[in-house]
């Protein structure tokens, strides 16, 4: 292969991100200071959305370019890449609130956040085992220094070990699963994998494809895979949950898409109801679990197990995947969940010994911050999947996909779901404008930045809320 | 843009509310009322101007004003308004009952005054959407929409006879009866739109398209759509088995509140019914018209013996409201002309009159603390001008002639004889239920040993003007249905010949030009 300039062109967001990791080291191996290493962060960020954008990421008339054999840029690639590059740049905002009051060194967590978000890019484009599997370590094992980040909070170093097993247990299954494919078909290409697995199919493979996607499983935290998901969740600094709950799942659901397009029929024929079941399993546990939360970010946590069921709805339902859908309620879903993290994050510091996570900590916020408290209660509504918010439109695609499939069981899963999801949704909702607030939380003043950052998105929230139309016209023009 | 002003108008007054709260808790107060008259009279003007009988006889559809605006193309989801007859009945009472809602919290409400009316004017509006919207993503738009604000009129400004966890509760448990409810009808709609989708490659969400729709599937399929629809609209109604949550938010919800949900938005329900369920899936309904009239039946006499037995004055009338929704249920599914105009005047009947006792409720709740009806007793002889305005409604509530309610009851029960007389019979004999109930209701608060001789203050003159209006509505329109039955007819003949076809060689001389009403 002829490597050259025009080869590597399409791949210039990864390479603008690596290039902003390694900017930010120097900086900092020069001179500490946060306000430089933030800036450098969000400008090689900004430099990389637009680069997709300038690049004619979306033109109509594209084609998928490779960049090597381990990397396919395509359409879905560019969306997947400019979604994980958005939400890793609004957790950047909202870090920087957070870091600001921690007592140790600060700015290594933006390194940090940035390989990760590398690790996201090159895990949407991959289309090769090798570039799957080198994607999500560079996506996960950053993500274990940033749960533990704040370690002297005993929960966050908690946290980020209980993440480190866990995300070494799934890289296990996955490689072992890679191994045995490749044993089969004698490729670790995509593209090759329907015809190898048509040709040499057997248990081998078909054992192998299973163990990848219990991997996936896990990652996404689908039940019953998911008991890491609430304590990571509650001990991660609430920045850094918004990332795992944004940018890691939808990675991971990017590269599952893309995967599943690639193997047989009856291999998915196979994988269908299995699949099926975890999804229903997903949003009976994930609901019920989160109803008697009292702490929000393990409520967040639950809801996100929840809503990963409802994603998966749009991946099995039918004999292929409904990318539309599938899109359409990612794009919703992280938007909502950025939201819903950074209201946490504006009020949470990392110097105190805890992030504002509790619900009693919003009980009466609406009297102390309203416009934060209005935003929060549209955020809620939005994930309970209430018309006029992006939610809802989300939810409406998987129903459709539903529909058209006539896939009823898992429809009504979906109802009963959301039925239950609306009673903690309502809980904290109702909290914010509760008068008997506490005094415990009075004080603790939201972070100016984080604020205005939740508002755009609650912003963009209604607006995917009630003129879905440009946003649905684009998922929809994708290939 | 007349229709759209008019969901436009309350969700703007709402704004202004909120951002007016500053200014003086009397600023959001008057935003409110002008607003809601200011609908009030766009309603009476579409009444005068159009001319809702012009197609009679004939069971077209006949929008007297329509719009429509592109929305979601990709989807065939269009912002698309229309106002028949029916449509307009139902606005006139969403007016009526706004103007008056914004009356009875006049005092009531204190504390976030003006967020408390941007969430009133909000759930009206969501309402006046539901009643004129014919796109039926914008129908569901406007169905969930209108839940949020009554969530929050009930969670925050509830009784405060407990604390507010049993507030949040009966909300909550609203809030979650509806939405699941919503959802299953949204399966329904999406099903049909599917259906319609893959017989004609056109993706839309219009009401006319769909109505071909049932042409199109199989019975099974029919009947399983039919479900869906109608336990959304069953769950707001309420129907028996999914009625739970409604005396909870009864109990809980402020007055205006209960005026809201009571006179309104149990109406958004049969309206749904009518205008959806019967047109969309008339084979489907008219199989399953037994088994829904038996669950009215049972409604009416489940509805009648709770509210004898409740305590609470509110709780009571909320019980009645359901025993009532069973007659609108058997009305709807007996589908004669006869039944669905006399349909028309019930659901508006019902609606003044439960609207008028919740507020004579709210004003004994402001004057004596409690609701307990055990507390009460002897109230005659303490005030002046309640207790002949109760009774009134009382009276009204079982039907007695003269009222509005009597016509609907009648014309109800009469063309539903035609085509269910046992039915027909059993539910006649719940109307002597509807008297121990109205009776009870007077003689536990009016009469009886009063617990102390001390005058009570009574009704001011805002709250006699209230209660008076909605009384003398029920008496005009009881001694002269007329005007109404003429503004239905309609609206009514087009779904009736949906439903019923075979029906219609019977004429039946009730409103409308080519039917002149025997002397």
């Amino acid at each position: 292969m002829n490597l050259s300039f025009e080869t590597f062109l399409p791949f210039a967001p990864v390479i603008l991100l690596s290039l902003t990791a390694v900017l930010v080291m120097l900086a900092v191996s020069i001179k500490r200071n946060h306000c430089v290493s933030y800036w450098i962060t969000i400008a090689g960020q900004v430099a990389a959305l637009i680069s997709i954008f300038s690049l004619d990421g979306f033109a109509a008339d594209r084609v998928a370019t490779p960049v090597t054999d381990l990397i396919l840029i395509d359409g879905h690639a560019y969306f997947y890449s400019a979604l994980v590059i958005f939400a890793s740049l609004v957790c950047t905002v909202f870090l920087r609130n957070f870091i600001e009051s921690y007592g140790n060194n600060k700015e290594e967590v933006y390194m940090l956040l940035l390989i990760a978000a590398v690790g996201g890019v090159v895990l949407v484009s991959s289309s090769h085992m090798a570039g799957f599997f080198i994607g999500l370590e560079l996506l996960s094992v950053p993500v274990y220094g940033l749960v533990a980040y704040t370690h002297e909070r005993s929960r966050s170093l908690e946290a980020g070990v209980k993440y480190l097993i866990l995300s070494a247990a799934a890289s296990a299954f996955l490689l072992f699963g890679m191994a045995l494919v490749y044993a089969q078909t004698g490729t670790m290409l995509f593209a090759d994998l329907a015809d190898k697995l048509a040709e040499h199919g057997g248990y081998l493979a078909g054992f192998g494809i299973a163990m990848i996607v219990i991997a996936m499983c896990f990652k996404l935290s689908l039940a019953p895979f998911h008991l890491w998901t609430p304590d990571v969740y509650q001990g991660a600094p609430a920045p850094v949950g918004a990332l795992l709950a944004t940018a890691s799942k939808l990675a991971i659901i990017a590269i599952l898409i893309r995967f599943m397009g690639h193997i047989t029929s009856d291999l998915t024929a196979v994988l269908q109801p299995v699949l099926a079941v975890i999804a229903i399993v997903s949003i009976a546990v994930g609901n019920f679990l989160a109803l008697t939360q009292t702490n929000l970010k393990r409520m967040l946590a639950y809801s996100s197990i929840a809503h990963m069921g409802y994603l998966l709805i749009a991946l099995i339902a039918g004999n292929s995947v409904d990318v539309v859908s599938a899109n359409v309620y990612l794009l919703t879903y992280v938007v909502t969940s950025l939201a819903a993290f950074g209201a946490i994050s504006a009020l949470s510091h990392g110097g105190n010994a805890l992030d504002a996570e509790e619900v009693n900590h919003y009980r009466g916020l609406f009297y102390r911050s309203p416009a934060l408290a209005v935003a929060l209660t549209l955020v809620m509504l939005s994930l309970a999947g209430i018309p006029l918010t992006a939610g809802f439109i989300g939810k409406f695609y998987i129903f459709m996909t539903g529909v058209t499939t006539s896939s009823w069981i898992l429809l009504a899963a979906l109802i009963i779901g959301s039925g239950l999801g609306l009673y903690y949704y309502l809980r904290v909702m109702v909290a914010l404008y509760d008068r008997t607030g506490n005094s415990q939380a009075d004080n603790v003043p939201a972070a100016r930045a984080s604020v205005v950052i939740v508002m755009l998105l609650v912003a963009l929230v209604l607006w995917l809320g009630v003129y879905p139309q440009p946003a649905l016209e684009f998922i929809n023009t994708l290939h | 843009m007349t229709l759209s002003a008019l969901i436009l108008i309350p969700f703007i007054g709402g704004l202004l509310c909120w951002l007016s709260e500053r200014l003086g808790a009397g600023v959001p107060r008057w935003i409110a009322l002008i607003t809601m008259s200011l609908v009030l009279a766009i309603g009476v003007n579409l009444w005068l101007t159009g001319d809702y009988s012009s197609v009679a006889g004939t069971g077209g559809l006949n929008w007297q004003v329509e719009e429509q605006y592109s929305w979601i193309p990709l989807l065939g989801v269009n912002i698309h308004f229309g106002i028949d007859g029916l449509s307009l009945v139902m606005v006139l009472l969403t007016g009526l009952l706004g103007v008056v809602a914004v009356g009875c919290s006049w005092k009531e409400i204190n504390k976030n005054v003006g967020a408390f009316h941007m969430n009133l004017l909000w759930s009206l509006a969501g309402v006046l959407g539901v009643f004129l919207a014919l796109d039926m993503m914008l129908f569901f738009f406007f169905w969930e929409m209108m839940l949020i604000p009554v969530y929050f009129l009930i969670a925050l400004w509830g009784s405060s006879a407990h604390n507010g966890a049993v507030r949040v509760k009966a909300a909550t448990k609203f809030f979650i009866y509806t939405q699941v409810g919503g959802l299953i009808m949204l399966v329904g709609i999406l099903a049909l739109v599917v259906v319609n989708f893959k017989a004609t490659g056109q993706i839309s969400f219009a009401y006319e398209t769909l109505l071909n729709t049932h042409t199109l599937m199989s019975k099974e399929l029919q009947f399983i759509l039919m479900l869906c629809f109608f336990i959304g609209f069953a769950v707001k109604l309420p129907i028996v088995p999914v009625h739970s949550w409604l005396p909870d938010a009864h109990a809980e919800a402020p007055t205006a509140g209960s005026v809201d949900l009571a006179g309104i938005l149990l109406k958004t329900a049969g309206y749904g019914m009518l205008r959806f369920t019967l047109p969309f899936f008339p084979d489907a309904s008219q199989e399953f018209a037994n088994t829904a009239m038996l669950l009215g039946v049972f409604g009416i006499f489940y509805g009648a013996f709770l509210a004898f037995v409740q305590t609470d004055i509110k709780r009571l009338i909320a019980y009645t409201s359901i025993s009532h929704m069973g007659f609108v249920l058997i009305g709807i599914y007996s589908g004669n002309l006869l039944t669905l105009q006399g349909l028309a005047i019930q659901m508006l009947a019902h609606g003044l009159c439960a609207g008028g006792l919740f507020i004579l409720a709210g004003q004994l709740y402001e004057r004596l603390g409690t609701r307990d009806m055990r507390e009460m007793g002897g109230l005659w002889a303490r005030f002046t001008y309640l207790p002949p305005l109760l009774m009134f409604f009382a009276a009204a509530l079982l039907g007695i002639p003269g009222t509005a309610n009597f016509i609907g009851e009648f014309l109800i029960l009469l063309g539903a004889f035609k085509v269910v007389p046992v039915i027909t019979i059993i539910a006649t004999a719940s109307l002597v239920l509807a008297g121990v109930y109205s009776l009870i209701l007077i003689h536990r608060t009016l009469f009886g040993q009063p617990t102390s001789e001390q005058k009570l203050a009574d009704l001011s003159a805002r709250e006699i003007s209230l209660v008076v209006s909605l009384a003398v509505i029920l008496l005009v329109i009881g001694f002269y249905p007329q005007p109404l039955l003429n503004v239905s007819v309609d609206a009514m003949t087009f779904i009736q010949q949906t439903y019923a076809p075979a029906d219609v060689s019977v004429p039946l001389p009730i409103g409308g030009a080519a039917s002149p009403v025997a002397p």
